[in-house]
């Protein structure tokens, strides 16, 4: 289901230019659980925003369900984040100025194909354990249950991927390790391809491949 | 409509910025409708004051000056008379005819009013009743042999009169209620200039009886039969004989004036009507409304570069919002039209405070306008002309500019990275 084919990317940075990726090959099977393991600065990060279409390789093909989205324009990468694809960041992005309801329709608000109804919105509220905090703002939940947000926004518009980018990286361990676990239940319950880049231990134990890069190379 | 939701909604998380960009629109729309309304009012201001002295209705045909190297002079060849009167009538689309004649001396007039006697030179001019009739205010009969013959003041003079001479020197001002039914002596062929030249040996008893716009203004107006008899008592020569000042010549139309004025010019005379002062009038005031409209532009594109400064300050502090937006598949044209929407708000709300201040900015202008204008020869009612469409095209007009103002930020909106973006980059 996803791809990427001879993928490097460098930075250019006036005179300098790093190499974050360098000639990764990498196949992901769709429902599988992948995690992404390896140290700051070994290209993790710029792994999963290529696959998300946030970033473009300098080299290299991007094929997720027979396209590339290498090729696409701005108009279609953007459909394709906004239909296939679910983001979680480490420092879970949520809009200060809407609540919590709201912040997990964003992605709705550019949403031009899928029929989401409000019903559905609540369903995934009460999945991640937050329907009591529906109208909360977001300065009032703790780390957690922002993450739990995040999460839920990243599945409101039913993709067929989801990305998480250090999930537990802000989180205390009590409350990653319940992150964790509600990843798990989610990728079971949504069925969705879940890669998850982290050092975090207690992740690679649940997922069902570990894929280790070093200095932007897949070991 | 969720794009104008969420922009609403930031909008309404920003309000004090929101508020103070819409400030800078709304000084430059106000300027806008201060100026733009000043240039109008006088204009219809002017249009109205010339329409007094001259209806739409009417032609002055005066004699055609003879051009003589740098000297122009009436030359006894081009005076009016009886027989222009005849050609004037016959002519398509003239539909009355009045003629005005002239007393042909000097004459001086005494009145005593408010306590003091005033003694001045006047000229002294006829005309037919029908032609001042809504002018006179008495039941003095203009036609009447006896003394006191009626006579009709110039409004003009009497403005004149008190700004240039009773303000400056302290003397009381005269108003039209003091004058009619005074007793005016009138001492043709007596100048207060040349007082050893004549004797003021002769008198006649006027009573005004009204105040005029149409008559002539460097003098009092009296019926024409009793300007005939003074001309064969009084007059310095014949020339006075069938001889008239200015004819009158009324259409039934106000559309048919400039073409009948082009008729009667064909015959050889000249003259004067409203639409042909209009035209040069309108591009005299063309340049004013072009020239105040300048300085409103300026003011409004100053106000728009305050927009693009304050946008682009909002584009960087939102750098992580767009990123995140981007990131949940909002695409460019998205971005932009989240940026451009928000400035039409803040446009739209710029433009109606801004023509309300305007509109206030005027009424507190005309209140100490006007008053400055008292006892002078131009009293409009407001020096301002606001109207719907005025205001309209302000609105649209602060609007539109706002927008385009957003242009640059919009674009650089719209080109972050999302990643840079997202990190704060």
């Amino acid at each position: 289901m996803i791809k990427l084919k001879n993928i490097s990317r460098r930075f250019d940075t006036g005179k300098a230019s790093t190499v974050a990726l360098e000639d990764i090959n990498l196949e992901i099977k769709k429902g599988e659980f992948v995690a992404i393991m390896g140290p700051s600065g070994s290209g993790k990060t710029t792994l999963l925003n290529i696959v998300a279409g946030l970033d473009s390789p300098s080299e290299g093909a991007v094929i997720i369900n027979h396209k590339d989205i290498s090729q696409f324009n701005d108009k279609r990468l953007s459909q394709f984040r906004n239909h296939e694809i679910g983001f979680i960041f480490q420092e879970f992005q949520l809009e200060p100025f809407l609540n919590l309801k709201e912040n997990v329709s964003l992605p709705l608000f550019f949403n031009s194909k899928k029929e989401v109804t409000n019903k559905y919105v609540d369903r995934v509220i009460k999945d991640v354990g937050l329907s009591h905090k529906s109208a909360c703002h977001i300065n009032e939940l703790s780390g957690g249950q922002k993450q739990r947000v995040a999460i839920a926004r990243a599945l409101i518009n039913k993709p067929k991927i989801i990305l998480a980018d250090e999930p537990t990286g802000n989180l205390d361990l009590k409350t990653g390790k319940n992150i964790i676990e509600l990843l798990e239940k989610l990728h079971k319950n949504f069925n969705v391809t879940l890669i998850i880049a982290s050092h975090d231990q207690n992740i690679a134990a649940s997922a069902n491949r570990i894929i280790q890069i070093k200095d932007g190379k897949i070991k | 409509m969720k794009l104008i939701r969420l922009s609403l909604k930031n909008l309404k998380e920003k309000t004090y910025r929101t508020l103070l960009a819409s400030f800078s629109i709304a000084i430059g729309t106000a300027s806008f409708i201060v100026f733009l309304g000043l240039s109008n009012g006088i204009q219809s201001a002017t249009f109205e004051e010339i329409e007094k002295s001259n209806p739409l209705t009417q032609i002055t045909v005066l004699p055609q000056a003879e051009k003589k190297g740098l000297i122009s002079f009436l030359s006894s060849d081009n005076k009016l008379t009886s027989e222009s009167l005849k050609i004037i009538k016959n002519i398509e689309g003239v539909e009355k005819v009045y003629s005005e004649i002239q007393f042909n001396n000097f004459a001086s007039i005494e009145v005593k009013l408010l306590g003091f006697t005033l003694l001045t030179d006047t000229m002294v001019f006829g005309l037919d009743e029908k032609f001042i009739a809504e002018d006179i205010k008495s039941d003095l009969n203009w036609d009447t042999s006896e003394e006191p013959y009626p006579t009709v003041i110039p409004r003009k003079l009497l403005d004149m009169y008190n700004f240039t001479i009773a303000s400056p020197q302290g003397l009381p001002l005269i108003s039209e209620e003091n004058l009619l039914g005074k007793e005016l002596i009138l001492y043709p062929a007596y100048s207060t200039f040349f007082p050893n030249l004549n004797k003021r040996d002769a008198e006649v008893k006027l009573e005004v009886v009204g105040f005029s716009d149409k008559v002539n203004l460097i003098g009092i107006t009296l019926p024409k039969h009793v300007i005939d008899n003074l001309n064969e008592k009084f007059a310095a020569n014949d020339s006075y004989k069938d001889s008239f000042i200015e004819i009158f010549a009324l259409t039934s139309d106000p559309g048919s004036t400039s073409k009948v004025a082009g008729a009667i010019e064909e015959k050889g005379f000249k003259t004067q009507y409203y639409q042909k002062n209009l035209e040069d009038i309108e591009a005299k005031f063309k340049y004013l409304s072009l020239s105040l409209g300048a300085i409103s532009l300026i003011i409004l594109i100053t106000a728009s570069i305050a927009i693009i400064s304050t946008f682009l300050a909002t584009i960087s502090e939102r750098r992580r919002e767009i990123g995140l937006l981007r990131a949940v598949g909002a695409s460019k044209r998205h971005i932009k039209f989240i940026i451009f929407f928000e400035a039409g708000i803040t446009g739209l709300i710029g433009s109606i405070i801004g023509i309300v201040i305007g509109i206030f900015g005027s009424r507190l202008i005309d209140f100490y306008g006007l008053k400055q204008l008292e006892g002078t020869t131009f009293t409009p009612e407001s020096l301002f002309y606001i109207d719907t469409k005025l205001i309209i095209s302000t609105l649209i007009f602060g609007l539109v500019l706002t927008i385009l103002s957003a242009y640059i930020p919009a674009r650089k909106a719209a080109n972050l990275h999302p990643i840079s973006a997202i990190k704060g980059k």
